[in-house]
């Protein structure tokens, strides 16, 4: 299992999807984050065309958790499980997409910011 | 013989239970009166939480009984194992429900603040795709959620001589399948693309290109630089024996996709793939992509979001068309 925390921009359907490694120090403010979140009951995640929200692999012991952040919501997935949380004002969504700063093409950087609430 | 779980608990063994000879008759008329109710007994478009996630039925042994006999009104066998509970009943008698209640003249231990946890019902919202089925004529259009004024392409459509390979309607020898189930197993959904389902190829090729396979990978995100990559892999113009129809939509310069033709007429379903998530027939408006009497929606109109370029259609044969 790889140690490195991954956060892949969810948008293409051909082509890869933009990934980037998260610093251990975002990581851990990662984890912070979501720990703090409150439930939310199941819902079915949206498969558009384009922007769909972010994928992260989150390292953790000998497993690793599968984060996926979609318009408000985020499910957890680890060992088989999963959980649902809310992300109130997409505050998550919009701190992944601030930690691709530096690796994403600036277009495409802007062209998330807008789907995201001011 | 059927068993029946109860599908609740996530480290402890699920209670179950097997139905008797007239139970198995009953289930069979519920089943048949509502197959709707049924669902795979794992499927990526169903995620559940902690607790009650429905009541699985699966044949354990193979034998004479009215089930391994039976059919659904389309002449299709009944499944060897599924879900209820998860989509809605059209009865008031929900097949779960029943099911259930089957357990209380056995020795199940089945506590009261089980079954109470059951009695709520499982909570998932359901998906557009798996709503609909191609497979199933329709006689009227879709109905419009969005979407563009312009008309499908079709047979009863305007003359679209000046798009490439636009007769599809018209080949002879066609490879329809409408398979997204296929390509949305959990084994296979997120390691294909939109041009693995589009090519009919479960390639485990997440980021699948065309041209990649036949050593000349599309150079540019553009109409002619992904259709030199098919025409490398194989893809024609015209109609071909045993034919897929694949249709290449651009987002310029950014990312490209792709739709197949699924059913033949008169509806000319169209399915696809976005990304590594799952296949559906429907678009981003939640219209169910298909036609009729020249309305409704097919890939030139219905909603693709930033994927703005039409290049057009391709074709070749189902036993060729192979991706990387």
């Amino acid at each position: 299992v790889s140690q490195e925390a991954r956060v892949e921009l969810d948008i293409f359907s051909g082509r890869p999807n933009p990934q980037w490694r998260l610093s251990a120090a975002d990581a851990a403010l990662l984890e912070q984050k979501l720990a703090a979140l409150p439930v939310a009951t199941p819902g079915q995640l949206a498969n558009p065309l384009g922007y769909r929200g972010f994928i992260v692999q989150l390292p953790q012991a000998n497993d690793k958790t599968t984060v996926t952040v979609q318009n408000g919501m985020v499910r957890t997935t680890r060992a088989g499980e999963t959980a649902h949380y809310q992300d109130p004002g997409r505050a998550v969504e919009r701190w992944l997409l601030n930690t691709g700063g530096p690796f994403l093409d600036k277009d495409l950087f802007s062209l998330v910011e807008r789907e995201l609430p001011a | 013989m059927l068993e029946i779980e109860l599908d609740i608990f996530s480290g402890m063994p699920n209670p179950t239970w097997t139905l008797s000879g007239a139970e198995e008759d009953e289930l069979i008329e519920r089943v048949t009166a509502d197959p709707a109710q049924l669902s795979p007994v794992a499927t990526e478009d169903e995620q559940f939480s902690l607790g009650y996630r429905g009541v699985l039925v699966r044949l354990v042994k193979s034998d004479e009984s009215a089930w391994s006999k039976a059919r659904l009104t389309a002449g299709r066998s009944l499944p060897l194992a599924f879900r209820v509970g998860s989509k809605p009943a059209a009865t008031e008698a929900p097949i779960a429900d029943w099911l259930l209640q089957t357990s209380e003249s056995r020795d199940v231990d089945i506590s009261d603040e089980v079954r109470a946890v059951a009695g709520q019902g499982v909570s998932l919202v359901q998906s557009s795709w798996a709503a609909v089925d191609p497979a199933q004529a329709r006689d009227s259009a879709p109905a419009r959620a969005g979407g563009a004024a312009e008309t499908p392409h079709g047979p009863t459509g305007p003359d679209e001589s000046g798009i490439q390979g636009s007769t599809w309607w018209a080949c002879g020898s066609n490879y329809f399948s409408a398979n997204a189930n296929v390509f949305n197993d959990p084994a296979y959904v997120t390691r294909n693309n939109c041009y693995c389902f589009a090519s009919n190829h479960l390639a485990n090729s997440r980021y699948a290109l065309p041209g990649r396979r036949s050593g000349n990978p599309a150079t540019s995100i553009t109409c002619g630089g992904v259709s030199a990559g098919l025409y490398s892999d194989g893809w024609q113009d015209g109609c071909q024996t045993n034919g897929l129809t694949i249709v290449l939509v651009i987002w310029p310069n950014v990312d490209y996709h792709f739709y197949r033709l699924v059913t033949g007429g008169p509806n000319w379903w169209w399915g696809h793939k976005p990304g590594g998530t799952p296949a559906k027939y429907t678009d981003d408006c939640g219209n169910s992509i298909y036609q009729y009497n020249g309305q409704g929606y097919a890939p030139n109109n219905c909603c693709r979001g930033n994927y703005t370029d039409f290049c057009g259609y391709f074709y070749q044969n189902n036993g060729t068309a192979f991706v990387a």
